[in-house]
């Protein structure tokens, strides 16, 4: 509990920082350069995964490999947002974003998670 | 932006594998891929309000596909399981959103038609058992592409002014009639006239649609719902609800099937049958109801379990009662 609440601290710490080292027109290249960057990486997984559903013994496994897949490619984004933020303005490189990238994965991550839960009860019920 | 030699020359290296593998996981062939699924109960689907309905009688669907991905293709071409076939005719022609339009009518029509031989067949046993319908006329499942003035989904409520009263004369009527017919079509509630130039080749295929006015007892369509389409369950859901409205309560093993039911109760011809005997298979189901028609092209996998090949839906409560059950 107590790294939990050093790690937001420390989180909102960064974010403070980077808001000063940081322009529009650099958060906007990052996060689409991020956007692109993790699709290229997840896409084909995805692709493979959905097309598996066909097996109809897997479903369960697809599912949970989804989800998976669902929580890396999040921090995958936030990693490479903050790097590509680094290329742009070189300070940013010193300040310790794995804080960042750890707590608002995290709070994407389960989002997404509460998300497709509901989605798959609503998907399981149908079938 | 620096690129370190290592990350370029892994760029360099993979980018061709990578563009070749989202070829093959995103452009659609022209072929569609059938698979085994699960089995379910036919009293999850039409639910007889009052009645104690079994839950052993199976339905039996599968998955299936169309234009899928050469990466799927090869995939799936590895499963003995899988039928991977290049696209028919129908397939060809319709576009996504039809052919998903396509599944939501036949499941319809299988209800409706459901609904009324069994309750039908059950009044001839109990009188007190009823139902109260109106043909409103041929809902369309698929026409030529040239016919495109008409819409898969619209009902033909009328042909050349005849007032039809049955589904079978109206039909008919519309098979063996060529030239330039003046039809009555209910489109979105409202009633147009559309006159089209029929010729021999043409292909059209109906369905009826009824108005159910009232039932007795009531019934319930969980399986509106869900996501389960097509027509090929119209068999087994005659036979729950029929075996539900006579009270019958002596089926106490699986017994999958599949079949549509037909207007003058015939069951007809469906797709996908190896599949769906493979799904009832590995559920350790025994005993498997299927059309007759259809026996010559599954008489070989009658190993792994007992098939009754039957015509009407009178044979096939006759299968039932005085061969599974016995």
């Amino acid at each position: 509990m107590k790294y939990l609440i050093k790690l937001w601290n420390q989180s909102k710490v960064v974010r403070y920082r980077l808001d000063d080292l940081t322009t529009m027109k650099s958060t906007v290249f990052s996060v689409l350069g991020s956007l692109v960057a993790t699709t290229i990486l997840v896409l084909p997984l995805y692709l493979i995964l959905v097309q598996l559903f066909m097996f109809v013994d897997i479903h369960i496994v697809l599912i949970i490999l989804l989800f998976v897949l669902s929580i890396i490619a999040v921090f995958i984004y936030e990693y490479l947002m903050y790097y590509i933020s680094g290329l742009i303005e070189p300070k940013i490189k010193k300040l310790y974003t794995k804080s960042l990238v750890i707590v608002e994965g995290s709070i994407i991550s389960l989002l997404f998670v509460v998300v497709g839960i509901i989605f798959v009860v609503i998907f399981l019920q149908g079938v | 932006m620096k690129l370190t030699s290592k990350v370029k020359t892994l760029f360099h290296s993979v980018i061709f594998a990578y563009i070749y593998l989202m070829i093959a996981l995103i452009v659609p062939t022209n072929f569609s891929v059938t698979a085994p699924n699960q089995s379910r109960s036919a009293n999850t689907m039409i639910t007889i309000e009052g009645k104690d309905q079994t839950t052993h009688l199976k339905t039996m669907s599968v998955l299936s596909m169309v234009r899928i991905t050469g990466f799927a293709r090869m995939l799936y071409e590895l499963n003995p399981q899988f039928e991977v076939e290049p696209l028919n005719y129908v397939e060809s022609t319709l576009s996504g959103y039809e052919m998903g339009l396509r599944g939501v009518i036949q499941k319809n029509a299988s209800f409706e038609q459901s609904l009324i031989s069994a309750y039908t067949l059950a009044h001839e046993i109990d009188s007190s058992i009823s139902i109260n319908y109106n043909l409103i006329g041929m809902i369309i499942d698929y026409r030529s592409p040239e016919y495109d003035t008409l819409r898969i989904g619209d009902i033909i409520t009328d042909v050349d002014n005849q007032n039809f009263s049955d589904y079978e004369t109206m039909g008919l009527y519309f098979i063996n009639n060529n030239g330039l017919l003046k039809l009555d079509v209910l489109r979105n509630n409202e009633t147009i006239e559309i006159t089209i130039d029929k010729t021999n080749e043409a292909i059209f295929r109906f369905y009826p649609k009824y108005d159910i006015i009232s039932a007795q007892p009531n019934y319930s369509l969980p399986g509106s719902r869900s996501n389960i389409t097509g027509p090929s369950a119209g068999m087994m859901y005659t036979l729950s609800i029929y075996f539900a409205l006579i009270d019958f309560d002596l089926i106490d093993v699986d017994i999958a099937g599949t079949g549509t039911i037909r207007y003058n109760n015939e069951v007809g011809p469906i797709g996908g049958l190896v599949q769906k005997i493979y799904g009832a298979h590995k559920e350790g189901i025994n005993h498997f109801i299927i059309p007759a028609s259809h026996y010559d092209e599954v008489k070989h996998l009658s190993h792994l379990m007992h098939l009754y090949p039957v015509t009407t839906i009178e044979s096939a409560i006759e299968v039932i009662t005085n061969e599974i059950l016995n």
